[in-house]
């Protein structure tokens, strides 16, 4: 992202204003450039300003992201990252890398020690057949766009918003873990230190404010892309708009994922 | 199955501990005392008279604590009223309805008690002065009516609050049922007949509580010459009636999803042959359903003496209180351990001391018996000289 | 009288439910659906721990530079090292990034490139501390001798390597 540092600095407010009246073309990503020196007093000076900024309403972006089975090598940065960058406790996970190995027979071997957080480092050995394939298969919320969390949440504290995120109000929930029961990918629980139902947001915070995800941020080989379906020249809406196979995981349930895997086996559940 | 094992790091230990267990046994018990109390007053079963009021009274005694274990699971009890103020009828969440349907139910069970035993109070608080006399005031919300019309108008009153009361007791225990038949993502809980299945081993167990408790109490107090015959039996023969189809459909629910053979049943297969055997084939089934339902048989259908009656009905019923403790422990416990990862098992091992453990469930279950003998000291539990006269 | 009160009692119970829902309804409960609609922005509005290597880019250009020629471009800085929000805050320098040398250091590389099942074909792989001994080093070196790790071929490529671990060797290795 090239961005006239000085025309920021000398002129910032003046900036927000022409991108908030549309004079200045993109989004806000324009606004708050990963740079050392802006990147925590944006927040911490602006921060209502930032809020005002952003509009839920906003729908002209369609967000999705892929995971590219094929490309994952299971070093499991991406894990790490999810964990500090939106404070998770441990011992539970809002994103997981799962191994799986499948011998010559068939049978299939799936494990995620620590949700595969330390890298997969050392072969299974508990496997006594020949091995015919093995591959990574991160996971995450899929942003369903019929989500079963936000269905059954008795006191609507977690909902989609708008722009297709389903978030939860941590203000709100009572942490009945209705929806710990009811999402069919396993990718809620409830955070004891909040005492409340959490899981992840494909980094909401960080998105809204023209960044990718954490964990996309993490990824050294490319496994975890995010993007705009919208923007013909985004990654992932030149794979979408391609030939390439994408699935979406337990499609039979109806809760239609925005969460795509590129080159995922049948056996990936 | 046993060999690979992985479930979703996040569903590793069951999450609904035995509070959720516990939740719609006391429910069941509630909905199904209220049942028999119904079958006197809207049917006007001769036979169930005698106990009538003792039904609501052991209902009412259950009815306090259906929220404690649900408070005490929550992790912020101290917004449970949110489940008031902003329900999620959009989603539409069925949980949602839980704060209205139990209100409702509530009020309704009071006020039914209210009614019931305004004349009585009236006429009893006359000979008390002090603190009894206050209390009584308040039952009979500080009116002193007792004319033979009032109790003419009770009567009629009584009977619609009941008539209303049966809809809503089953929509009480229907939605627990709910609650768990569609959660689509756990095979073991989503079936239609999940309601329907929760609502019969209701009337089960809150008839057998009811038939447990009755000759209990008379045993413990030496007046079980006091109750009569009839009414035992049809009590016993109404519960073996309830259990028939609670029994039929439980095993329908096994033996569709067996022959349907999809993705789901290899994972509750696999589950029923593992972790939840003991509890679901052995206890649940062997023990505690095919022996108590041979003795119904014989106890509803033969003519057995009167002491026999007496002996076996709070056996036969204890093991049915059991059974239907056992089907709610392997409907939450088991859909939980039959993980979402469809290749393994989650595990749920309740300790003794904790905030969710054996003792606190204990309590719990408890609570509603020693409720039941201070609310005897109020309420008169039995059919009383006042009520024949009427 | 007795059914009045009664009614009046239930008309009570009503009452405060509905006073009730008034007093604790969220403010902005609505603004965009049937939630707490402030929450989207108190979301949004959390502070990054991450950044991006442009966070990195203004104090450690040559680094970023070097980078970019090499194998690991597309890298984050930030998986090696920490969190730049752990590291600087409000332009200044808050704490120093841990130091991953010796042991460390072998550990982060081999997060990636040790031989296990189900490493995609084309991404380098090695059999540690076999690696070491088929290029005839010591196995106690560690992977920075031979590969400069922000650029991991620069030196290979450059001819260098044999340089960098005689000199190491002699000063003791790391």
């Amino acid at each position: 992202m090239e961005i006239d540092q000085g025309f920021i600095d000398k002129d910032r407010r003046g900036f927000i204003e022409k991108v908030l009246r549309g004079s200045l073309k993109g989004s806000l990503l324009l606004l708050i450039p990963m740079h050392s020196d802006l990147f925590a007093q944006v927040l911490n000076e602006e921060k209502d300003k930032i809020i005002s900024l952003i509009d839920p309403k906003d729908t002209r972006k369609n967000y999705a992201f892929m995971v590219d089975v094929g490309a994952c090598i299971g070093c499991g940065s991406c894990c790490v990252a999810d964990r500090k960058e939106n404070h998770v406790p441990e011992g539970s996970y809002r994103t997981w890398v799962e191994r799986y190995v499948i011998d010559i027979y068939n049978t299939v071997y799936v494990d995620a020690p620590n949700g595969g957080e330390d890298g997969y480092t050392h072969m299974r050995e508990d496997i006594k057949e020949p091995i015919k394939n093995a591959f990574y298969v991160p996971k995450l919320c899929n942003m369903c766009q019929e989500p079963s969390c936000v269905q059954v949440c008795p006191v609507a504290a977690t909902f989609k918003t708008p722009d297709g995120f389903v978030l939860v109000d941590s203000t709100h929930c009572v942490a009945c873990g209705y929806c710990v029961q009811a999402c069919p990918y396993g990718v809620r629980f409830i955070n004891n230190e909040t005492h409340t139902a959490d899981k992840c947001t494909w980094c909401y915070h960080r998105v809204s404010k023209g960044k990718l995800p954490a964990c996309v941020n993490a990824c050294p080989t490319g496994a975890r892309k995010f993007g705009d379906l919208n923007d013909p020249n985004s990654e992932v809406a030149k794979i979408y708009n391609s030939k390439k196979i994408l699935k979406v995981l337990k499609k039979q349930l109806g809760n239609e994922p925005v969460l795509y895997y590129l080159g995922a086996n049948e056996e990936v559940i | 199955m046993e060999l690979l094992n992985y479930v979703y790091p996040n569903d590793i230990h069951a999450h609904w501990s035995l509070m959720i267990v516990i939740y719609p046994y006391i429910t069941g018990v509630v909905a199904g005392a209220f049942i028999v109390s119904a079958l006197a007053h809207v049917f006007h079963v001769k036979a169930l008279q005698p106990v009538a009021k003792f039904a609501l009274i052991f209902a009412l005694s259950w009815a306090l604590f259906v929220t404690a274990p649900l408070l005490n699971h929550l992790g912020h009890p101290e917004r449970a009223l949110n489940m008031l103020f902003t329900p999620n009828f959009v989603g539409p969440s069925m949980m949602s309805g839980f704060g209205y349907i139990y209100m409702s139910y509530s009020i309704l069970l009071i006020f039914e008690i209210l009614v019931i035993y305004r004349y009585e109070l009236t006429v009893m608080k006359q000979s008390m002065s002090g603190a009894k006399r206050l209390l009584y005031d308040l039952l009979t919300l500080g009116t002193n009516d007792a004319t033979q019309e009032s109790r003419k108008r009770d009567h009629k009153v009584a009977f619609v609050l009941a008539a209303i009361g049966i809809p809503l007791a089953c929509t009480l225990h229907g939605y627990v049922g709910f609650i768990f038949g569609a959660v689509k993502s756990v095979d073991w809980w989503f079936t239609p007949l999940m309601p329907i299945i929760f609502l019969l081993s209701a009337s089960v167990s809150g008839i057998a509580g009811m038939i447990l408790f009755y000759i209990g109490i008379k045993k413990i107090t030496g007046k079980i010459h006091e109750i009569p015959t009839e009414t035992i039996k049809t009590m016993v023969q109404l519960l073996w009636a309830f259990f028939i189809f609670d029994f039929l459909f439980e095993m329908i629910e096994i033996a569709v999803h067996a022959y349907g053979g999809t993705e789901g049943w290899h994972v509750i297969k696999a589950a029923l042959s593992g972790p939840l055997y003991f509890s679901f084939w052995t206890m649940q089934v062997k023990i505690l359903s095919v022996i108590p339902f041979i003795a119904l048989m014989i106890l509803s259908l033969k003519n057995v003496s009167r002491n026999t009656l007496l002996l076996v009905a709070p056996i036969v019923s204890f093991m049915l209180l059991a059974q239907v403790l056992f089907m709610r422990w392997n409907v939450v416990i088991g859909g939980q351990v039959m993980a979402k990862s469809e290749r393994g098992f989650a595990v749920f091992h309740p300790q003794f001391w904790e905030k969710e453990g054996i003792a606190v469930t204990i309590v719990m279950l408890v609570a509603p018996i020693v409720t039941l003998w201070v609310l005897s000291k109020i309420f008169p539990l039995w059919e009383s000289k006042i009520d024949k006269e009427f | 009288m007795f059914y009045f009160r009664l009614v009046l009692l239930l008309v009570g119970i009503v009452i405060l439910i509905v006073v009730g829902r008034m007093i604790f309804l969220p403010d902005s409960w609505g603004q965009y659906g049937y939630y707490r609609g402030a929450y989207i922005h108190e979301e949004a509005a959390k502070n990054l721990v991450y950044g991006t290597n442009d966070s990195c880019k203004e104090c450690h250009k040559e680094i970023y530079d070097l980078k970019l020629q090499g194998h690991h471009q597309r890298l984050s800085c930030e998986i090696c090292h920490a969190p730049v929000g752990e590291h600087a805050q409000n332009g200044e320098k808050i704490a120093d990034m841990p130091r991953k040398l010796g042991e460390p250091q072998v550990d982060l590389c081999l997060k990636c490139h040790i031989k296990v099942e189900g490493k995609p074909e084309k991404f380098p792989v090695i059999e540690y501390p076999k690696h070491l001994s088929d290029q005839n080093v010591k196995v106690t070196h560690t992977c920075d001798q031979c590969h400069t790790v922000h650029a991991p071929l620069e030196n290979i490529e450059r001819g260098r390597t044999k340089g960098v671990t005689l000199k190491m060797e002699v000063s003791g290795g790391n």
